[in-house]
């Protein structure tokens, strides 16, 4: 087991998030770069004039699908899980807000207390509290929520619920879970997401515990809706397969540990990094040997020229 | 609710996806009517009614809790649980929602996303609760 570290406190635990980012980005940069640093020799053999030019253009259009098909795999899967994300969350929250009922004083001042400006409350007998919005994220609160919560219960969801807002984790969701669609190859991919989707809930849980200086009222919260039953929207979690997120939670809230490192599945990354080396030597070597091809027709057009 | 729409046809229009097409029927007529016993329903769907079959529908729909049913003096009257907009709009939110758990997670952060905890866990948090309440006031 490999144990990566980050820091948590403020604005979040947000280290697996942007190694995600920086595997997906690096992973379609470093074939545009392949594909930038040879195209010289497809230009050269673009205004070749020597008669072998059709047999070797196939070589190297050829040899470019290669790196190509990989980024419009990643670049691809990611986008449609974009579009997708954005339809379903605008379907559900559209669905809710159309409940929408005027927010009472006290809640207002209570959300603003935490830092939290914009809060719609909803008319909903299923306890309910989420953070929404890409650009400039919303907190949404049920009246089941309000009903089911002492004031102390309540300011620590909201203190939660903030912490997200903050953290802009609802952009950071959307992207981490494209990416762990684009990157559907890599198992460590899969890993970074997976941990970042349960490591922003123990950081928001660890924000709002710091702030009240107790772990208490979170608690109490947990279990009465744990209690209560039923009371999750469709899932914001699906992809988590090896974590029981909610578990976390509370394990971290009865031992009391600060939350500061993840574990990466050794097996798993050197698989990763195993897809990723064979992705760019078929990559490279498809390449140099159309470049290699394209050079030789080059010289074979010099002296054709020569030779007239 | 939920368990009145777990089957949901596609390929159904209106009503008759989430209901067989005499109770569909039958609900209409429960909403046209108001309060109805059997006969009434019976009697406003037309006069091929198999009276046995009409009422054995009516029951379940109860258990399905779409119909309420209580005693009058005389027979049962039956009465539709929800009006027709406010059960069309449940239907359609539940069917967006659960065409979002079949297709693809909304992207928000829920203070509750999973109710996947053990009993043990739940125990874990019950005692921490109580260790806390009571240090508190001690
Ligand atoms: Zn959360």
């Amino acid at each position: 087991m490999i144990e990566i570290h980050w820091r948590g406190g403020r604005p979040g635990a947000d280290g697996p998030f942007y190694a995600l980012l920086i595997l997906g980005l690096g992973l379609v940069a470093g074939l545009l770069g392949f594909i930038l640093h040879y195209s010289p020799a497809v230009a050269a053999q673009a205004v070749d004039a020597c008669l072998a030019v059709s047999e070797s253009t196939y070589t190297l259009s050829t040899a470019l699908l290669v790196p190509w098909s990989f980024i419009s795999i990643v670049v691809g899967f990611a986008l449609v899980s974009v579009v997708w994300q954005l339809l379903a969350t605008r379907h559900l929250i559209g669905s809710l807000l159309r409940r929408r009922v005027p927010v009472p004083d006290e809640l207002t001042s209570a959300a603003r207390a935490v830092g939290i400006e914009a809060l719609d409350l909803v008319e909903d007998k299923r306890p309910l509290a989420f953070c929404y919005g890409f650009a400039h994220p919303a907190v949404c609160l049920t009246t089941g929520m309000l009903d089911l919560l002492n004031a102390d219960e309540l300011r620590a969801v909201l203190l939660h619920e903030a912490h997200h807002v903050v953290s802009r984790d609802p952009l950071k969701i959307l992207i981490s879970r494209a990416l762990g669609i684009g990157l559907f190859f890599l198992p460590a991919a899969q890993d970074l997401r997976d941990r970042y989707l349960v490591g922003k809930e123990i950081a928001a849980d660890a924000s709002a515990a710091r702030v009240v200086r107790s772990e208490l009222p979170l608690a109490s919260a947990l279990l009465k809706l744990l209690s209560h039953g039923g009371a999750t929207l469709p899932s914001t979690v699906a992809a988590i397969g090896a974590f029981n997120l909610t578990e976390e939670r509370i394990q971290r809230m009865v031992r009391g540990a600060p939350v500061e490192r993840a574990r990466l599945d050794g097996r798993r990354l050197l698989l990763s990094g195993l897809v990723v080396g064979l992705i760019y030597l078929a990559s490279y070597l498809s390449l140099a040997a159309a470049a290699q091809a394209a050079t030789s027709v080059d010289e074979c057009s010099q002296t054709t020229l020569v030779g007239r | 609710m939920k368990r009145m729409i777990q089957s949901f046809k596609l390929d159904q229009r209106g009503l008759a996806r989430v209901f067989g097409e005499l109770e569909a029927r039958i609900m209409e007529a429960v909403w046209e009517l108001g309060p109805a016993t059997v006969q009434d329903v019976c009697d406003h769907l037309g006069p091929d009614q198999n009276y046995k079959t009409v009422m054995t529908v009516m029951n379940r729909l109860v258990e399905k809790k779409a119909l309420l049913r209580h005693r009058d003096a005389r027979a049962f009257i039956y009465e539709a649980a929800d009006s027709r907009d406010a059960f069309v709009q449940d239907v359609s939110r539940h069917v967006v929602e659960g065409l979002l758990q079949d297709f693809g997670p909304a992207a928000i952060a829920q203070f509750l996303a999973a109710m996947d905890t053990s009993p043990e866990s739940l125990d874990a948090l019950r005692k921490l609760i109580e260790t806390g309440r009571a240090g508190q006031e001690g």
